[in-house]
């Protein structure tokens, strides 16, 4: 697979915090996180990816946080995905280069990977549409109840995931 | 076959929770929703439960071949269940190389329709190895977890030297009692005419000579010179070796060996070989197609020992090394010890020949080439003459054997010095 296809998540991780709230601060860590992960693709490692999407990600926060008040929900998504496919690619690139790739393979990954965008974005819209619908049903007070729920449900989910893994 | 967590399984985790940490830190829902994709990304993985069940072929399209040539490999994989992503390697030895292809694929198998592929790998050196191990990986979809296991179903490949086309053999001074092609002085049955004598009752009368007969007025029959064969003796000096494979003072003694041994067999003689190394290793001298096999297989693992102890030469058994038999020492001269034996054989009467293959050459081809390196090869190369000169003037008959000059014209010289006709044994 060409590793230039890591560019465009690569891009879009640069681009949304900038287009967050952009600083200096902002510039200067996504430029190095950037930086990282060209490395790691060029070099098909895993480690400097990480910590490249590390340190995006942290430029993100850092845009939120000069950032007005206000969800942007699609940014997110986008830079969720970003992440979660620049890891994807770069993993793939590193543990079969050097070996010969048939082109089915490449197909098939290729059409899992747009299927699994699909999935995920679905997800997202009804996490946010059950979201809204529960913000405007339960009253203030309750909301600490609904998100301690959440936790519960979160953590019993990676419970059973951990142990049907093992299994 | 246990599926393990792959680095981005790990990676992906530390992502997920290093997102979520800055979520509560900064106080902002949207990091909340950038964990989302990290999440269900986790979860997507992992989803198998049975091991892969597959099944792996491998073809070779030949177990035996000579230095340089190519053996094609085909692996076929079939599986009675879709395998999104195999990754199968084929462990390939250093000795050889992979020419043509990849001997690392990924393919995807379907169950209606087995995978396979090609790959051509080429011998450069002479040697045995096994093919038959090949790694599998069978990855998840989404890259979070990985079955790993070892598939081992060893074939044994053997490379023989290449076997050069020599017509210049020195004869040996001495024959066998066989029917051979050297000309014997022993007179008896033959085609090469040697002395008459009077014609006496018995005689057949296709010998009769008449010329002489007529000159003489009296029957005369021609006798004959017999054809006889002889013992030869390769003796290959594996104490020291120097160079890289496949172009090493030892693999151009070894090809040497295998041309000589072939081109005496071809002749009816009784060729032998013993490894003067750490140890001695010997094979009987024999003759015919048979004997032709296993001096090559004896010459296939020949390689040097390193040893303190010193060969001894006498004591073999007398008919391993046969006191008529011509004796070709192939040697860098790079060890004294070998020198000894050869001084040791020639004092004892042994009819011995040294062909030294020159060590400069196959070393030059490992170094840089730099003026130093060039300089110290030069001075080797005086060094070395210097040692030939010595060992001559202790009674050795030598070949001097530089690897960029054909074996059969570094022999030719001392086909034109030996004597037409073999002594009498």
């Amino acid at each position: 697979m060409n590793p230039f296809w890591a560019g465009l998540p690569i891009a879009v991780m640069a681009a949304v915090p900038l287009w967050t709230g952009i600083s200096a601060s902002v510039v200067v860590i996504e430029a190095l996180a950037i930086l990282l992960c060209a490395i790691g693709v060029q070099r098909h490692s895993l480690g400097p990816v990480t910590m490249g999407a590390v340190f995006a990600t942290m430029g993100y926060a850092v845009a939120l946080w000069f950032a007005a008040d206000g969800i942007d929900v699609i940014g997110a998504t986008a830079f969720g995905l970003a992440l979660l496919f620049l890891m994807d690619l770069s993993e793939f690139g590193r543990r079969f280069h050097g070996a010969t790739v048939a082109v089915s393979v490449i197909r098939g990954q290729t059409a899992y990977w747009i299927a699994r965008a699909a999935l995920i974005l679905g997800a997202v819209a009804l996490l946010t549409l059950a979201g809204s619908v529960l913000a405007s049903l339960v009253p203030a007070q309750g909301s600490a109840v609904i998100a301690g729920l959440g936790v519960v449900i979160a953590f019993a989910g990676a419970v059973y995931a951990g142990s049907r893994t093992r299994a | 076959m246990i599926p393990r967590p792959t680095p981005l399984a790990f990676a992906v985790a530390m992502l997920l929770g290093w997102t979520l940490l800055l979520g509560v830190l900064v106080d902002r829902a949207e990091l909340f929703v950038v964990a989302v994709p990290l999440a269900l990304g986790l979860l997507s993985g992992g989803s198998r439960h049975q091991p892969p069940r597959l099944s792996l072929t491998q073809e070779l399209s030949a177990a035996r071949l000579s230095e340089g040539d190519r053996l094609l490999v085909t692996v076929t994989v079939a599986s009675d269940e879709p395998l999104p992503i195999v990754e199968v390697l084929v462990a390939v030895p250093a000795m050889v190389q992979v020419n043509d292809g990849s001997n690392r694929v990924v393919l995807d198998v379907d169950p209606a329709k087995d995978a396979d592929w090609s790959f051509v790998l080429l011998c450069p050196a002479r040697g045995r190895f096994d093919l038959g191990t090949v790694y599998l990986r069978f990855w998840d979809r989404s890259g979070l977890a990985v079955y790993e296991t070892l598939q081992a179903k060893p074939k044994p490949v053997s490379v023989y030297p290449y076997v050069e086309p020599v017509r210049n053999l020195p004869r040996p001074a001495r024959t066998q009692f066989s029917f051979g092609n050297y000309v014997s002085p022993r007179l008896g049955e033959g085609i090469e005419p040697g002395d008459i004598r009077p014609f006496i009752p018995g005689d057949r009368t296709r010998h009769i000579n008449w010329r002489a007969s007529l000159r003489n007025q009296q029957l005369y029959v021609t006798r004959f010179h017999e054809e006889r064969n002889a013992d030869v003796v390769l003796l290959l000096d594996t104490l020291s070796d120097t160079g890289a494979a496949p172009f090493s003072t030892l693999d151009l003694t070894v090809r040497a060996a295998a041309a000589l041994a072939n081109a005496y067999l071809a002749r009816k003689d009784r060729v032998g070989f013993v490894e003067f190394g750490g140890f001695l290793r010997w094979i009987n001298p024999g003759s015919g197609r048979r004997q032709a096999e296993a001096l090559v297989e004896s010459l296939l693992p020949a390689a040097t020992h390193f040893s303190y102890v010193v060969p001894q030469l006498d004591r073999l058994p007398v008919r391993v090394l046969p006191r008529q038999a011509l004796v070709i020492a192939l040697t860098p001269l790079l060890d004294q010890r070998f020198i000894n034996a050869m001084i040791d054989l020639v004092a004892r009467g042994f009819d011995v020949i040294l062909l030294a293959v020159s060590p400069i050459e196959p070393t030059r081809r490992v170094l840089r080439g730099s003026l130093l390196d060039d300089m110290a090869c030069q001075l080797w190369a005086m060094e070395w003459q210097v040692k030939l000169g010595e060992v001559r003037r202790c009674g050795l008959t030598i070949a001097e054997w530089h690897p960029e000059v054909p074996l059969d014209a570094v022999l030719a010289p001392l086909v034109r010095s030996r004597p037409l006709f073999a002594a009498r044994r």
